[in-house]
């Protein structure tokens, strides 16, 4: 009975080889994304359209996706959602190349202040399309209705004594201290001075003195504020949080504090280590069609950069991402604060 | 051995069989693969339940712990106020725990005030304890293992989610698989005021646990939404912490029913991933978290590779397929008996058959069996037996008619024809070696008067009597017969004188002139006349010679002369 099993196996092996070429028509697309920015069902159509595979792999970080990316000159990834700000630092470490704008005719169905590359800073650089914006976000405030009765106006709520442990603020390291300048009240949230890191450290263990805990994944948030009763919620996912919120039942409301809110808008790019770039743009073109479009707002309560965006509550303006002057040093100092280390130790060297 | 009936039901008898054997075998060998399938199912299931019991077990030691040092006063006293004492034999207790329990990465008093301030710590570093101090110890209340642990009330146990370690200084647990279990120190009085953490070695333990497993077995861990935890392929497990989930139920279909809450248990032989080489034997159960915990449940898995399971079988399948050989080779030599013991009787037959006059061959006949071939060799014998009387009887007939065609009734002398066919032998015989023959013609001198007289019946004894005194003279090589009423004829072969002739004739003459004595009658005498010819003498062929002798005999009872002259034409 070996001897069958052996000759099976051979049989296999020979049939194995001969779907090769049936795959190879259909390389794997590997997408390195956000949630829902992908869901398999928008997926599906497109493998199927394009006879194609996809890969998607899901990030939670502007540090991971960095990580990621980086980590191997970009060979892991053929295309990836990043926000205008952090693209920079693609950009200029070479990992990702221009876009041929021919190749995504979609683009005209964008609103002008999205399709028009001069109204977007960022995207263009030495006249080459670098990005494609696909879906943006301001990060507001979610407040549970029923602990605030008044809509909290300013950033500062997240330190409020009156809400301590009932705070959830999103583990980042690089904007969790625009934050804490914000609240500072510093021009520049992107731009630390030297002086200004002791302050900023000080207000972030605050912060972290302050919250309930930090979250990560958007259902990871919602899950949180609704089962441990917090009241004030940063939204890092902004309106995608509010919708998942609104599905569970809480009585939420969302608002754009004084200060501004930070604002990210998250751009489709292709990595240097694309290995079939006509599919990377054919998902790219593909992804602004209303299909897609409407999964992201109907499901995930995201924008698009298609359609006019719901009002939300709130008259803030929104601050735009920009690159800030040391990630590096932003995450190394956060990740320390989360793991719960004192000032002193925080600004060791 | 020709291509009879003894080969063709030979054959028939050895496939018969060979087949019987063949089969049976095959299925004898099928159900016990089945059989095998079903039993290292119900064996890894067994031993999933086991392990399950004893991660169960773990955890309640684990609990067990965490009372002791929740309940130590040296806890309580820790955290009411600032007190090194306390702390220092807090420390030696979580040292000396943490000594017996290889794995646990830390153990930690954690104050519920000052940000969830650690207050006293020790951690794993490789083979070290390491107590933390000082500027060292971490703020850790916005953890869930702190906040929710908190809501506890006393003795109460607290599960973390099973995730990968991130806290920086956390030493070897750091970037570790690590499940926290706390409990809430509470004073009676100001209720909770901080937790006693216990970190654990997630693959530490398991690899203990499942220490003493077989081999072959493969040990699956997974959360309830499906997230291997454990698995064998290290690079399958927490995808989610490297954002791409692996699942158990895309691995193992049939698992899905647990993830689901669907079912409790599930066994499968069918879970073959598309990236695994071997298809398992499997058996996962679900099983809920029995404190409070933000893990609702997990699901857990013993598989072992189907080959393993399948090459017991095959084990058996040598041995099922020797004694499969051993009755195939059986069967056939039963086969050749039993065609040989069919068809010997019958070729005995066959041969009596052949050989049907012959007894000998009639001797062989298996007429003792009590079976068919003994009654058709019994009736064959019967019909021989009477085959063989009537063709004797037949050949008696025959014998007789011959005789009668050839000899005179009367006398049981040869007749004319019988005669005439020796008299031919005779002649040719004397031609070839030059030799002499005699033919006497005889005949009675007035027989007829007596016929007359006396009536035929005593004619005939005449005749009878001079038949007998004829034979009486004559050498058994001669021959003497009866060819008319009263004449006879006698051939004298190698006569080699004339005289010789003369001297028979004379004897016969002589007793032929004895009388006949009858019953009551007076004697008869008679006379008879003998005529005689000579080969080559008086002729060469039969017609001149018994001319001859015709002629001679004739004259002499004319003339009384015996000897016939020479003939002159």
């Amino acid at each position: 009975m070996s001897r069958l099993r052996h000759h099976l196996q051979l049989l296999c092996l020979l049939l194995s080889m001969a779907l090769p070429v049936a795959a190879s028509a259909g390389d794997a697309l590997r997408v390195l994304t956000w949630p829902g920015y992908a869901d398999a069902d928008v997926v599906k159509v497109f493998e199927q359209r394009t006879g194609s595979r996809v890969e998607v792999t899901l990030i939670d970080s502007d540090e991971a996706l960095w990580q990621r990316i980086s980590s191997r000159d970009a060979a892991d990834f053929d295309v990836f959602a990043v926000n205008t700000a952090e693209l920079q630092r693609y950009i200029e470490s070479g990992l990702v190349v221009p876009i041929d704008s021919a190749a995504i005719p979609n683009r005209a169905l964008q609103l002008p202040q999205f399709s028009d590359p001069d109204a977007v800073p960022g995207i263009m650089r030495d006249g080459k399309l670098f990005a494609v914006p696909y879906t943006y976000a301001e990060m507001g405030l979610i407040y549970d209705r029923k602990q605030i009765s008044e809509a909290p106006d300013s950033i500062t709520a997240l330190w409020d004594p009156r809400y301590q442990g009932k705070v959830l603020v999103y583990n980042g390291g690089s904007h969790n201290f625009s934050l804490a300048s914000q609240a500072l009240g510093h021009p520049t949230p992107f731009q630390l001075r030297e002086e200004d890191w002791p302050a900023a450290v000080d207000k972030l263990i605050a912060l972290r003195r302050n919250v309930l805990s930090f979250y990560t994944q958007p259902d990871e948030s919602a899950e949180l504020f609704v089962s441990r009763g917090a009241a004030l919620l940063f939204a890092n996912y902004g309106s995608q949080q509010l919708k998942l919120l609104q599905v569970a039942g809480a009585d939420v409301g969302y608002v754009i504090p004084r200060e501004g809110a930070l604002a990210w808008l998250d751009c489709w790019a292709v990595t240097r280590g694309v290995k079939n770039k006509t599919l990377a743009e054919a998902w790219i073109n593909y992804l602004l069609e209303q299909g897609p479009g409407e999964v992201l707002t109907a499901r995930h309560g995201l924008a698009t950069t298609t359609s006019q965006p719901s009002h939300q509550e709130g008259s803030g303006r929104l601050v735009w991402l920009e690159p800030v002057e040391n990630t590096e040093r932003r995450i190394r100092l956060w990740e320390r604060i989360v793991s719960g280390d004192r000032a002193s130790r925080v600004l060791a060297p | 051995m020709k291509v009879g009936i003894a080969v063709k039901l030979g054959l028939l008898l050895a496939l018969v069989g060979v087949l019987a054997a063949g089969v049976t075998g095959f299925y004898a060998y099928n159900s016990s693969r089945a059989l095998l399938v079903d039993s290292a199912k119900n064996e890894l299931l067994t031993s999933t339940h086991v392990l399950a019991r004893r991660i169960t077990l773990v955890r309640e030691e684990l609990s067990r712990n965490l009372q002791t040092l929740t309940r130590h006063p040296a806890a309580l006293a820790a955290l009411q106020a600032a007190n090194p004492d306390q702390e220092d034999q807090l420390a030696t207790l979580f040292r000396l725990r943490m000594e017996s329990d290889p794995g646990y990465f830390q153990i930690r008093l954690i104050a519920a005030g000052n940000g969830g301030m650690e207050r006293v710590r020790v951690d794993r570093d490789g083979k070290e304890l390491i107590r933390v101090t000082g500027d060292e110890l971490q703020e850790k209340g916005h953890y869930s293992y702190v906040f929710d642990t908190l809501r506890l009330a006393a003795g109460q146990t607290y599960l973390s989610r099973i995730v990968i370690n991130r806290e920086r200084g956390s030493h070897s647990a750091l970037g570790q698989p690590a499940v926290q279990l706390a409990m809430p120190v509470v004073d009676p009085q100001r209720g909770p005021l901080g937790v006693v953490v216990i970190n654990v070695d997630l693959n530490g333990l398991f690899a203990l646990l499942a220490a003493d497993l077989p081999q072959e077995y493969q040990l699956f861990f997974a959360n309830q939404e499906g997230d291997f935890l454990i698995h064998p392929d290290r690079s399958r497990t927490f995808g989610f912490d490297r954002g791409r989930r692996v699942l158990i139920q895309d691995e193992f279909p049939d698992t899905r029913d647990l993830v689901e809450g669907r079912s409790q248990q599930v066994m499968t032989d069918t879970g073959i991933a598309s990236d695994s080489s071997a298809p398992l034997v499997a058996a996962f159960i679900a099983q809920q978290a029995s404190v409070a915990s933000n893990e609702k449940g997990f699901i857990l898995g013993l598989a072992q590779p189907r080959a393993a399971v399948i090459k017991q079988a095959d084990a058996l399948g040598t041995v099922i397929l020797q004694i499969v050989l051993g009755i195939c080779l059986v069967c056939i030599l039963l086969a050749a008996l039993v065609a040989r013991a069919v068809t010997r009787p019958i070729n005995l037959m066959s041969a009596a058959v052949e050989g049907f006059a012959d007894d000998d061959s009639a001797k062989d006949l298996p007429v003792r069996r009590r079976d068919e071939i003994g009654a058709l060799a019994r009736s064959f014998s019967r019909l021989r037996t009477q085959i063989t009387q009537q063709v004797a009887e037949l050949r008696q007939s025959r014998v007789e008619l011959e005789h009668l065609a050839q000899h005179d009734t009367l006398t049981g002398l040869p007749n004319r024809a019988l005669f005439g066919d020796r008299m031919e032998i005779a002649l040719a015989s004397a031609r070839r070696d030059d030799a002499r023959l005699a033919l006497l013609f005889i005949d009675l001198d007035r027989f007829k008067p007596i016929n007359d007289t006396l009536g035929h019946a005593a004619g005939d004894l005449i005749l009878k009597e001079i038949s007998d005194r004829i034979r009486a003279h004559i050498r058994e090589s001669d021959t003497a017969a009866r060819i008319g009423g009263d004449e006879f004829v006698v051939l004298l072969r190698n006569v080699s004188h004339p005289d010789d002739a003369l001297s028979v004739a004379n004897k016969i003459r002589d007793a032929a002139a004895l009388p006949f004595i009858f019953d009551g009658q007076p004697p008869i005498t008679l006379s008879v006349s003998i005529g005689i010819a000579l080969y080559p003498d008086n002729g060469i062929d039969m017609l001149s010679l018994a001319k001859h002798a015709d002629t001679a005999m004739y004259s002499e009872k004319a003339r009384n002369r015996m000897f016939a002259t020479p003939e002159q034409d």
